[in-house]
């Protein structure tokens, strides 16, 4: 029998079960997990990860309407019910509109946007085609106060196509996580923001393989890494690609790349050579921020050892 | 002109571990002459809070220390390198399952601060007679008192006061993961002084307390940070006490004669040593 397969449709469908079983009613409002990290089987993962940026999109897309229609559906429940107990439908619109909403609540979609990060299962606890969602609410503490915090995390198991679902609440007394407190290995796609930008692809191979980087945050670091040293991309290559090798800079406004070099061995763009940024300014190495205009399609050689083909997205949009 | 030739600051921190607690998880670090100053409170059973704290300060340091990218940059990166390093640390040994800290860190460039800043460590400015927080609690209680629902004091006084939302090691995180790292810029004009503090004094005593005994010691770092803790104490000493005084000097006056000269004291009051100890009781 061939194993099964998650597809985006499926991710999504688990998604907003998670986001209904998640839901916080209030008086006045139903607010919503607005973090949720998604776990694939590795399989999954590895055959997903090139369109996690649109699942991301069409999922968020998904999120807001599914409130919408939520929000809808109470309100045609919480009117007819009022105009037949109370009114017996004959309220003139006007005064129906003047008149208390009773519990009509907003269905509010979380204010730091829907927030989406993909991760492959790490403990061995998928099976392919499980889409297992976990999503986090912080509540707000004007309803839990007294009562200690406040983080309400759903898992959502989405197993031959059906759902279930675990609560629970995280009150511990010291660090209350804004998001998941189990992770694993996080993709560069946790650092996405709620619009599911997509700037760049960069293509490289070095010394452990081949590799396609998806640019989806404004900067980002290039390099061996190190103790120390935060890098986006992590090269494995020889020593003469330094640790912090070069930053990569997206300018909303201009809607232009730049970039740093900040090496030992220097860097070319399309085969001219960068000017360093880095200068000695009295007695000590600094960042003088020297940078270089990036094309859209660039070749960019490190320390003569390794190349990343760099081509800037078409659909990345512009700030006016 | 070197950005380090800039500052003129005139600092001094220390941390105390009050009257009730047995250990120390605060911790602070200060370096004048590279404008940092950093407050950290680390969180976790046994000595796994200090543990937190110690890897928080080695790893911001280490990182903010390498002058590249913009300051902003730095400090993200280096609160991630330190979250991601105290997060691998309390996941892979049990006896540090749960460790994580707060903390928050200030770069003083060219006339501008720079802030960082993960959880309900707190940075205070003071200018023109008049005390301001400028970083925002990340913690329920604190959200209530910045929106105004709560007062001060009603605040220090809540049952839920010692609940933070944000920490730094409870996940794995990216710089700029927007519900991580709060940062933002502020010009700090000559004669303006900041002041970092961990709950421990923030909890105990009224920023306009604060004000009062910066104003009686004005010029005199380190018996501002000494009495701030005392008074602290003073008001039961519940928690770990650290605070940091910096002071950007008025250009121009008596003070800049010692220009350059990167006046740097740090004072630690252990409990053996310092006067503070009077308060102990031991």
């Amino acid at each position: 029998m061939e194993s099964a397969k998650a597809t985006g449709e499926e991710i999504i469908e688990a998604m907003l079960g998670n986001l209904r079983e998640g839901l916080e009613p209030l008086r006045y409002s139903v607010v919503a997990p607005g973090v949720y990290h998604v776990y694939l089987h590795e399989r999954d993962y590895g055959r997903l990860q090139g369109i996690f940026p649109r699942i991301q999109q069409e999922a968020r897309q998904a999120l807001t309407e599914e409130m919408r229609l939520l929000e809808q559906a109470e309100r045609g429940k919480g009117l007819a019910a009022m105009m037949q107990s109370r009114f017996k439908g004959r309220l003139p619109e006007w005064m129906r509109l003047a008149m208390p909403e009773g519990r009509r609540r907003n269905y509010e979609a979380p204010a730091e946007g829907w927030q989406i990060a993909f991760h492959q299962d790490a403990d061995g606890d998928l099976q392919p085609g499980d889409v297992a969602v976990h999503s986090l609410l912080t509540l707000p503490p004007q309803i839990e106060m007294g009562e200690g915090l406040t983080t309400k995390t759903v898992r959502t198991l989405r197993r031959d196509g059906a759902l279930s679902h675990q609560e629970s609440y995280s009150t511990a007394s010291g660090a209350t996580p804004d998001s998941f407190p189990t992770p694993r290995e996080i993709t560069s796609m946790s650092a996405d923001g709620p619009s599911g930008r997509e700037y760049a692809t960069i293509r490289y191979s070095d010394d452990a393989g081949e590799h396609r980087y998806l640019m989806t945050k404004e900067q980002v670091v290039i390099g061996r890494g190190g103790e120390g040293y935060w890098v986006d991309v992590e090269l494995n290559a020889s020593s003469k690609v330094s640790r912090e090798h070069l930053r990569l800079r997206y300018d909303r406004a201009a809607g232009e790349f730049y970039l740093k070099d900040l090496s030992s061995f220097g860097t070319t763009v399309n085969g001219e050579t960068t000017p360093s940024s880095i200068e000695e300014v009295a007695g000590e190495w600094l960042d003088i921020n020297r940078e270089v205009a990036l094309p859209a399609r660039a070749r960019i050689v490190l320390a003569g050892m390794v190349a990343l083909d760099f081509e800037a997205s078409t659909r990345r949009e512009r700030s006016g | 002109m070197s950005p380090i030739e800039e500052n003129h600051l005139v600092c001094a921190g220390a941390t105390d571990t009050g009257r009730l607690r047995t250990n120390n998880e605060d911790s602070f670090y200060l370096d004048s002459a590279r404008g940092i100053l950093m407050v950290i409170d680390g969180m976790g059973g046994r000595a796994a809070g200090e543990i937190a704290a110690e890897i928080a300060l080695r790893a911001v340091r280490r990182r903010l220390e390498r002058r590249t990218g913009s300051v902003k940059e730095r400090i993200r990166e280096a609160i991630t390198l330190a979250n991601n390093e105290i997060y691998r640390e309390a996941v892979s040994r049990p006896e540090r399952a749960g460790m994580a800290c707060v903390l928050t860190v200030a770069v003083i460039e060219g006339g501008v601060v720079t802030v960082g800043h993960v959880g309900d460590t707190r940075l205070y400015q003071l200018r023109d007679g008049r005390i301001e927080k400028i970083t925002r609690d990340h913690s329920p209680v604190g959200i209530l008192e910045d929106r105004g629902e709560l007062t001060e004091i009603e605040a220090m006084r809540h049952p839920g006061r010692n609940e933070v939302s944000r920490g730094v090691g409870v996940a794995e995180r990216a710089p700029d993961d927007d519900d991580f790292i709060e940062i933002f810029e502020r010009s700090l004009t000559p004669g303006a002084a900041l002041l970092l503090c961990s709950d421990g004094l923030s909890d105990s005593i009224t920023s306009a307390q604060m004000l009062s005994i910066i104003e009686q010691y004005a010029g005199r770092p380190e018996e501002i940070v000494e009495r701030l803790i005392a008074a602290a104490n003073a008001a039961g000493g519940k928690d770990n006490i650290t605070t940091i005084y910096a002071a950007n000097r008025r250009s121009g006056s008596g003070d800049s004669a010692r220009r350059g000269s990167r006046i740097r004291k740090i004072v630690w009051p252990l409990v053996t040593a310092a006067p503070i100890v009077a308060h102990k009781g031991t």
